[in-house]
């Protein structure tokens, strides 16, 4: 299917009268397809410039342009991220970058930058987000996005559910909340650590997670930790307040993350809010299957300000991430292993509708016949087809292999 | 070029006022209600303005809309006693003080999230009252040259001062005790050796850098980029809040001050961002020709396994590129599907090769470019195992 087919616009963002949006990350072209099969409503990436997560594959100039008209394809919406703070001369390269963009009809742009928006206002009519390195606390920040034409505000991720309503009540213009995965500690798009620590610009692209490391103190230095290091956000509890106060859209953080954590991540939030069949504890099973850091929902509280955050132990999850289904043919299916497994008849599969299904008697084969005894990373290898479909995600309970 | 000197802290208020007084220096005052760092009270504010009503007032950190309602009303008396300019780091008080003060001359913070050019411009349209924009330490001067030609409005660079590194809403990070009452600070070390400052105050916690960005021996570069104003700050340091008193009073030497100071310093750091670099080096290779397919995986003396976006036939030229950025030509030939499927032309998607020497998994496929004659590579000839 081409790009021309996609005349007409996809149905804009749902109002509060629906569902609020489910956004999920797409890092690549693979995990694309995983958001997709998993049920994504819209998903947002970035092309070879301009985006946030410089270290995640992101989709060259011919990814994009098989992209778009796949996610359209499922009836999924595509924001494509320009939300670096480009300098002045940067500017120059963006206007080609955005005719490309809309030739191939992306759904919105997602920027930070009032220079990279005039830019995009300036050399297209591509509908634009604004990023939640904006930095957007208040009503009046909103207001002023609003009145230059802004279709989205994604709110700095230290917003509570009760600002965010605020904010799109002052503003009356769309808003979309980070409801799951990691979080800054610091300040959303005020932090330079990063810069200091590894000479990477964080707000270009280069965030190498300083935070992340383990600190001491030198005049104690039985006091060490990582102090900086935040816990993930997990919103699933705080669903019937995001509704109730007309959030529009619910982002899964996360591009450079794992199709596991993509697909789970995913069938939990669309159980919760009741558009596939399962109980409130099968989406939290769903969210522990994967490793994280301890979950929090402070931010959404409002209550980041009132105390340090939980220091658990991370969990490890119950399932560790074994491979992905790439194509399925007849009774056979193409598999990648992305992780050594000794014993395949433990395989299980995640299916779309976030059951586990065994894989018993599916035994793995190289391409050219020969039989695996382990699954290496990278190894492709055929199965027979069972309940696979493409794209699905290969797992296996953790205490069954090393 | 004019300095302009911070005061964050009660602690030698008095010397830096009277030292200021006797120069060309303006202040920028820190408040402990508006700014992440800052310490000084409401009385201290008011002192210093009925000397000095053409300090500037510091407002660095973002606000929620009860802030906002809350410190507008705070700032009534402080533009009663004569406050005239201040700065600001979040788009939304900037356009609340516009609308409710707009006799105040205001400025940019950094922190605001201008970096080009085009948004400055965009800025200044929707609020004229901005007259200087203050520049942080990761900017570099080979940048701030290309804006300098063509400024819209006054420039401030750090000429010495402290590198905050992170600011968080939240207390109580180290110890676990977010309600001790008084600023805190200590050194830190990470697991990779960096060092440094924790502060935590009412606001909030910052980390700073251990060094201080010392400029003060470039003022001359700073000059030629066309900087208006350098500010100097002596954030926790009350030593060099008396040797700047006595600088500032043209008691001391610049050079010497510069050549005795006993505390860590960079200058390193304003030129070790903002490269174009930084997007390159984190990126994939990205090759300029086209990309016809990946390799997904690749098993020596069997097969290669490719992942095509175009259909793929026998005969057909194309140049491989490895990860390690090896190129080398070759002819497809005996393509099959990975179902078993032989064909002479297969569609896009997974197609097996018969094995390729040194080719590993993310090595692409490549539209063919004009290369070396075949054989010319070391450890590989471009020819099939």
């Amino acid at each position: 299917m081409s790009a021309d087919q996609y005349d007409s616009p996809l149905p804009s963002a749902p109002t509060e009268n629906l569902l609020p949006e489910l956004l999920a990350p797409a890092g690549s072209m693979s995990k694309l397809r995983v958001a997709l099969a998993y049920g994504a409503d819209a998903v947002y990436l970035a092309g070879p410039r301009f985006g946030l997560r410089q270290g995640a594959d992101n989709f060259d100039l011919a990814e994009l342009a098989m992209a778009v008209p796949l996610a359209h394809e499922h009836g999924v919406r595509v924001y494509v991220t320009i939300n670096g703070f480009l300098l002045s001369h940067e500017l120059l390269d963006l206007p080609e970058y955005l005719s490309l963009l809309e030739n191939l009809r992306v759904d919105a742009v997602i920027v930070s930058d009032l220079g990279v928006f005039e830019t995009v206002r300036a050399h297209c009519e591509l509908p634009i987000h604004l990023s939640t390195q904006a930095s957007i606390h208040n009503g009046e920040h909103a207001r002023f996005w609003a009145e230059l034409g802004a279709e989205r505000l994604i709110l700095a991720r230290e917003t509570s559910i009760e600002a965010a309503a605020a904010i799109r009540q002052a503003s009356g213009v769309a808003v979309e909340m980070f409801v799951h995965g990691s979080l800054c500690m610091a300040w959303s798009g005020h932090c330079t650590l990063s810069n200091f620590s590894s000479g990477r610009d964080s707000n270009r692209g280069g965030c190498s997670q300083s935070c992340r490391l383990n600190w001491r103190e030198e005049s104690d230095r039985a006091r060490q930790g990582a102090f900086f290091s935040a816990p993930d956000l997990c919103g699933l509890d705080q669903l019937p307040r995001l509704r109730q106060a007309g959030i529009d859209s619910l982002k899964i953080e996360g591009r450079m993350k794992s199709p596991f954590y993509l697909a789970s991540t995913l069938l939990a939030y669309r159980m919760a809010l009741g558009r596939i069949a399962g109980s409130h504890a099968t989406a939290r099973f769903l969210l522990e299957a994967y490793p994280h850091r301890p979950y929090s929902e402070e931010p959404l509280l409002g209550l980041q300000t009132a105390s340090p955050p939980r220091t658990q132990p991370s969990p490890a999850g119950t399932c560790d991430f074994i491979g992905l289904v790439l194509e399925t043919r007849g009774d056979l299916a193409l598999c990648q292993a992305r992780a050594h497994l000794a014993d395949s008849s433990q395989l299980l599969a995640l299916a779309f509708d976030g059951t586990l299904k065994p894989l018993t008697g599916a035994e793995p084969k190289e391409l050219d016949g020969r039989t695996l005894a382990a699954l290496q990373p990278n190894q492709c290898f055929l199965t027979l087809r069972g309940p696979l479909q493409t794209s699905m995600v290969l797992l296996a309970p953790h205490a069954l292999h090393p | 070029m004019r300095f302009i000197l911070e005061l964050a802290e009660p602690r030698a208020l008095v010397a830096l006022l009277q030292a200021a007084n006797s120069q060309p220096v303006e202040l920028l005052l820190a408040w402990d209600q508006t700014s992440a760092l800052g310490a000084l009270g409401l009385e201290e504010l008011h002192s210093t303005l009925a000397v000095r009503p053409d300090a500037i007032l510091l407002w660095d950190g973002v606000a929620s809309d009860q802030e906002l309602d809350k410190l507008c009303p705070m700032l009534e008396p402080l533009i009663k006693a004569g406050l005239r300019r201040m700065r600001l780091a979040d788009l939304g008080a900037l356009r609340r003080l516009t609308r409710v003060f707009p006799q105040l001359e205001l400025q940019l913070d950094l922190r605001i999230g201008n970096h080009n050019l085009q948004g400055l411009n965009a800025l200044l349209r929707h609020f004229p009252q901005v007259k200087r924009l203050a520049l942080g330490a990761e900017w570099s001067l080979p940048v701030l040259q290309t804006w300098t030609r063509c400024r819209p409005v006054e420039l401030e660079f750090p000429g010495l001062d402290i590198l905050p590194l992170f600011h968080s809403p939240r207390r109580g990070l180290i110890d676990g005790n977010a309600d001790a009452p008084a600023r805190r600070s200590a050194a830190l070390r990470s697991e990779q050796g960096q060092q440094m400052t924790w502060v935590e105050g009412s606001r909030g916690t910052s980390l700073l850098h251990r060094g201080r960005l010392l400029l003060l021996d470039r003022l001359g570069e700073l000059q030629a980029a066309g900087v208006d104003h350098v500010r100097i700050s002596t954030f926790c340091m009350p030593d060099l809040a008396s040797l700047l008193t006595r600088l500032l009073n043209g008691a001391g030497d610049w050079k010497e001050f510069l050549k005795n100071q006993g505390w860590s310093h960079t200058r390193a750091f304003s030129r070790a961002n903002h490269s174009d670099r930084q997007f390159s080096r984190l990126s994939r290779p990205r090759p300029d020709q086209k990309v016809l397919a990946d390799v997904l995986d690749a098993r020596r003396g069997r097969y290669v396994l490719v992942n095509s976006r175009i259909p793929l036939r026998n005969g057909q030229e194309v140049t491989l590129l490895t990860p390690e950025g090896r190129r080398f030509n070759l002819i497809l030939n005996r393509l099959r599907d990975v179902f078993g499927q032989e064909g002479v032309e297969l569609p896009a998607g997974h197609v097996l090769l018969p094995a390729i020497a040194g080719v590993s998994p993310g090595t692409l496929l490549l539209q063919p470019q004009q290369m070396p004659p075949r054989g010319s590579w070391p450890g590989n000839n471009g020819q099939e195992e």
